[in-house]
């Protein structure tokens, strides 16, 4: 491991002061950032801990939604009662992430900044998303990548959380050294037509600094289903994040995302379509399924994610019909 | 019970003597040996699959400050290594045949600066076109990785040519008139199974010194140190007995650390620095260029009667084991283990072990095991469904029995356990399982350990020596591996010489103070090395007794040995304590108690004949049962409980026992579900704990293990092997499970969902499309 300074500031002015040098890492949880630096895969020159930062670990209600700070981990997210309850989705994608031990460590904003798992790009091939040019995935083993939004890279965006808080349709708070911005959680996520090398919008020195829930309108109700190869500690095969707004058993607004098929967390608007001014039932629920994997890309080894991205969100609808009792 | 009957420590749950170690952090392992002046070695390892070494230059490495040596090819002798045929150099010479392969090695005043050194060191290569698949690798104009094969040493004599590193042929009765039948029911199908890594707990790891008279000692994590001082020796150029070899404590093994790897390296360090050497492989190591299970297509025909009757295999298997296969680890006994349990008159399997330019393949648990169960045990349920028989009639109805010949050849089947674990397994099922949840399926499978030990082929001895406080010490060469092999000494040599067992200690795996051993492994440990020490403690126990004797003026017969004491049958009050009895021995002609197993092994193999190698004594059968919940929208399949009946001819400790055979199904699990080493070009691409997804708490489901007690006859006190046979059968009886289930075969482990999703899309669309 390159030899590196290490910083903790205690003001936001300070952190993006020291944030401003180009080879400068804020540091959280560290369960992403420390093993990328054991790999040699970045190699900062400074690490900026934010955990001294005021502010950053609290969870406050704001107008009938919450406010949660970027360094709030996610066992929190997965135990805090008033995400539980009014926010139920989140909880739920919070405790499917990882093990528990890391979740102890790891943090919401950290999960939102992590650097993509495909084995090619962590394991020091110069690809696409290392600066290079190709992907080795194409003509290789790519069975846990992208079906959808890949070519040329075909990473899959590995956050649990980010789906979720697209579904909820929540905004993401950034700080720079050149002041304060606020973007939708929809697009903070940055594909591979953006960049090849970047999965956020995050600009040098610029970091997450909170996530604001919004008030979810009446009926809502939410779920998140992941599918692993190891029922636990580790990455989505697939994943659906669905938040439904119910009046009776008419749909009144519907966000279907996935997870882990696409680089970035992928909204399914067809799906979301055919559900909202419908009857939640079977049906509708199967024919929301098939348009979320409308334009999927399967490559030679992961056509199988076709139909489990289907599975899941079919059974995410079929879980969050009115009788099914859950919320 | 009667005190003639009753044991001093054996069939106790008693605690191994070293868990306590082992929990509170104070047990030594071979990287926690520090010595003065010790250096960290570090190794450079190939970029290539295949390639030419044109040169090597290490000055700028040497000269670093802080470098105390840098080792090649040139320092390793020409001399190769291995454990059946020598296939390989500590440090490559001349070419290089996987990513991964040492090339180097660099020791230095700590491993940063080592790690900094490999950097300077320059070899060019000259890339040569290499062979990942089997297949490839015997087309004709395929690349030969080892074009001197034929005159490699070989003690397994293994047929050999080209690319192809063995190829085993079983043939008996004729299979194609069976074939040919008129009313016997076909099937024929292609089984593939992973790579699969043993995944030990504990890195490699090795200390090596050499003092001034040239004298090497090692500690190293190796599980058959008089094997591995063999490698060692070869690679000095020095005699065996000029290297001393010590096994501490081993944080698993599975296989994976009966041959020598690290150890000769740092031993050449260390005679090059003139100063102590530690070597420890990172995890990215262990997982990249170490040894693994090779990965195995079987093609596999059956025949069966329509009363259940197997009447024909064919089989041709191919193993990839990369570019080395000193261990035979495909093809030693694959051929008679796809014929598994079972009675089958006509027989044509072919095996071959391919050499290709992966990572080297090497001993897991149960060497080809579980890929040969995995087909046939996968087979046999099918055909049942075929002929409509329950599968677990078809098993009892070819099951080999008594008397038999075992498709080995080796010899009669005697004591089988077979019957009873197929009937135990019935009897749970009948108790135990109710009706099926929906997508539940349930899945049995039957396991045998083909492997058997001639009892009069030990290649083992032991001693024990009674203390004048009456204690006892065995010496034996037997690393302990984590599967409790010194606590079973203690526990027999307990036994025999009526000492408590925690008046026994065991000082073992020191090629230098103890006697010869083969090695840990192939669940004959025990059967062997149990017998030894019994027969050591038995010698020790007629000194106590007649010295006893000649002290009380009784006849031997007369004495009752236990608990430490020596007691007058008749008039109890007549006793002397064994500490009394070996303070004595000091002055009478003997000097001293102390007992070897040579003299009544000889005495043994004299009065019972058992040196007769045409019996199978101590067969190891088990029954496994899954109980799995198959998802068929995400193709996740859960074991939702697990049934594992096994014959251990007699439970020497039964917390070690069924502590195996649980740690067997979850390392069968692992196999079965999630574990797979995969690459890319020579490259293994999941080389950390991560992406090699081995088996966590929440996926082991609950377990019941029940034990058979059919003793065999020339075991200690009964006992049979137990720690491979629980591993095999596992992903068979899951596979079994999941087409109970859905009636959906997969038949690629391990059994992800995006195989079985596969296999649902491909035999049963209609799950897929008429949901909802």
């Amino acid at each position: 491991m390159r030899p590196f300074d290490y910083a903790a500031p205690a003001t936001m002015t300070e952190a993006t002061q020291l944030l401003r040098d180009v080879a400068a890492a804020p540091l959280g949880g560290g369960t992403d950032l420390l093993p990328l630096m054991k790999d040699g895969l970045v190699e900062p020159s400074r690490l900026v801990d934010l955990r001294r930062l005021p502010g950053l670990e609290s969870i406050e209600p704001v107008a009938g939604g919450l406010r949660l700070g970027a360094l709030v981990t996610l066992d929190r997210i997965e135990s805090d009662d008033a995400i539980r309850t009014g926010f139920r989705l989140l909880a739920e994608a919070a405790s499917a992430a990882s093990s528990p031990q890391l979740r102890n460590m790891g943090t919401l904003g950290g999960n939102l900044c992590q650097r993509p798992r495909c084995w090619y790009f962590r394991g020091g091939y110069r690809c696409f998303r290392a600066g290079g040019d190709a992907c080795y995935a194409v003509g290789g083993e790519n069975e846990y990548l992208a079906i959808l939004g890949g070519d040329p890279c075909y990473i899959v965006h590995p956050s649990d959380v980010g789906p979720a808080l697209i579904a909820l349709d929540a905004q993401i708070a950034l700080q720079g050294p050149d002041g304060r911005r606020f973007v939708q959680a929809e697009d903070f996520f940055v594909g591979v037509k953006e960049s090849l090398t970047r999965e956020t919008v995050l600009e040098p020195g610029e970091i997450v600094t909170h996530v604001e829930l919004p008030a979810q309108p009446s009926g809502a109700r939410g779920t998140y289903l992941k599918a692993m190869d190891r029922g636990a500690w580790s990455f989505a095969l697939a994943a659906v994040a669905a938040q439904l707004a119910l009046d009776g058993g008419i749909v009144r607004d519907a966000r279907i995302v996935l997870g882990g098929v696409a680089p970035t967390p992928w909204r399914c608007p067809a799906a979301e379509q055919a559900l909202v001014g419908a009857t939640l039932s079977g049906t509708t629920a199967a024919l929301a399924a098939a348009r979320a994997v409308e334009g999927a890309q399967p490559m030679s080894r992961n056509a199988y994610k076709v139909d489990l991205a289907r599975g899941l969100v079919e059974r995410a609808l079929a879980r969050l019909m009115p009788d099914r009792g859950s919320g | 019970m009667t005190a003639t009957t009753e044991r001093q420590a054996i069939g106790k749950p008693l605690p191994k003597p070293d868990a306590w170690l082992k929990a509170t952090g104070t047990a030594v392992y071979a990287g926690d040996v520090r010595l003065p002046g010790m250096l960290e070695g570090k190794i450079l390892r190939s970029p290539h699959p295949h390639a030419r070494i044109v040169s090597i230059d290490a000055s700028a490495a040497a000269a670093m400050p802080g470098v105390y040596a840098v080792a090649t090819g040139d320092d390793v002798g020409a001399t190769r290594i291995g454990r059946f045929i020598r296939d390989r150099h500590a440090l490559a010479r001349e070419r290089v045949r996987y990513v991964g392969e040492p090339v180097a090695a660099v020791a230095a005043i700590d491993e940063e600066t080592a790690e900094r050194a490999l950097q300077l060191i320059n070899v060019a290569y000259d890339p040569l076109p290499a062979v990942f698949e089997p297949e490839e690798a015997i087309a004709p104009d395929a690349p030969i990785l080892h074009p001197d094969l034929p005159s490699y040493q070989d003690s397994a004599r293994s047929t050999r040519e080209g690319n192809v590193r063995n190829r085993v042929r079983h043939d008996v009765g004729d299979v194609d008139v069976a074939f040919a039948e008129p009313d016997v029911v076909v099937h024929e199908t292609t089984y593939r199974t992973p790579r699969q890594s043993q995944a030990f707990t504990e890195p490699h790891a090795a200390v090596a010194q050499i003092d001034g008279t040239g004298k090497v000692t090692v500690w190293a994590s190796i599980k058959a140190p008089f094997r591995g001082r063999v490698s060692i020796a070869d690679t000095l150029g020095v005699p065996v007995s000029h290297v001393r070899l010590i096994a501490p404590a081993i944080g698993g093994d599975f296989g994976g650390k009966g041959a020598a790897f690290i150890e000769p390296i740092a031993a050449v360090l260390a005679r090059k620095a003139r100063r102590p050497v530690r070597l420890t492989l990172s995890r990215v190591e262990e997982f990249s260029a170490m040894t693994s299970r090779p990965s195995a297509v079987i093609r596999l025909r059956m025949a069966v009667r329509h009363d259940g009757t197997l009447v024909a295999m064919d089989a041709s298997m191919v193993y990839n084991v990369g570019a080395v296969d000193d261990t035979q680890a495909g093809t030693a006994n694959s051929a008679v283990s796809l014929v598994g349990a079972y009675h089958i008159p006509n027989v044509r399997v072919e095996a071959t072990s391919v050499y290709t330019n992966c990572s080297p393949a090497g001993h897991v648990r149960a060497p080809s095991g579980p890929q040969t169960s995995f087909a046939t045990e996968s087979h046999l349920d099918r055909l049942a469904r075929m002929i409509g028989m329950d599968p677990l009639e078809l098993r009892e109805r070819n099951a080999l029995r008594n008397g038999d010949v075992v498709p080995s050849g080796h010899g009669i089947l005697q004591n089988s356990g077979l019957d009873e674990c197929l009937k135990r397994a019935r009897a749970w099922m009948a108790r135990e399982l109710g009706s099926k949840r929906p997508h539940q399926g349930i899945g049995t499978a039957v396991s045998f350990w083909a492997l058997h030990p001639n009892p009069a082929a030990v290649d083992s001895a032991a001693t024990v020596k009674v203390d004048v406080d009456g204690s006892v010490a065995v010496l034996t060469g037997v690393a302990d591996q984590g599967g409790g092999q010194w606590s079973m000494v203690g526990q027999v040599a307990s036994e025999v010489l009526g000492v408590p067992v925690e008046q026994v200690s065991v000082i073992a795996a020191d090629t230098e103070a103890t006697p010869y051993e083969q090695g840990t492994g192939g669940s004959n440990t025990t059967y062997r090395v149990g017998n030894v020490v019994r027969q050591a403690a038995e010698e020790a126990r007629r000194q106590v007794l007649r010295l006893a004797a000649e002290q009380l003026k009784v006849d031997e017969e007369e004495l009752d040995l236990r608990d430490g004491n020596v007691r007058v049958r008749s008039d109890p009050s007549r006793q002397l304590s064994v500490a009394q009895v070996a303070q004595g021995a000091l002055a009478s002609p003997a000097g001293a108690i102390i007992g070897t197993s040579g003299e009544a092994r000889e005495r043994e193999i004299r009065e019972h004949g058992h040196e007769r190698a045409d019996i199978v004594d101590a067969p190891s059968f088990a029954c496994h049962v899954a109980v799995a919940s198959v998802d068929p929208e995400t193709g996740v399949t859960s074991v939702d409980r697990y049934y594992t009946v096994q014959d251990v001819g007699r439970a020497l400790n039964l917390l070690n026992c069924t502590g195996q055979i649980e740690g067997g199904v979850i390392f069968g699990l692992g196999y079965a579900l999630t574990e797979e080493i995969q690459s890319d070009n020579g490259i293994n691409l999941n080389a950390n704990l991560w992406e090699y997804l081995l088996p966590t708490a929440p996926h082991v489901p609950e377990l019941t293990v029940e034990l058979v007690e059919i003793p065999s006859t020339f075991g200690p006190f009964g006992a049979k092997g137990v720690g491979e046979t629980p591993c095999i059968p596992v992903a068979a009886a899951v596979a079994n499970a999941i087409d109970d289930a859905l009636g959906v075969r997969a038949t690629q482990v391990p059994l992800t969902p995006e195989r079985v999703l596969a296999a649902i899309r491909e035999q049963r669309p209609e799950l897929l499309e008429n949901r909802a």
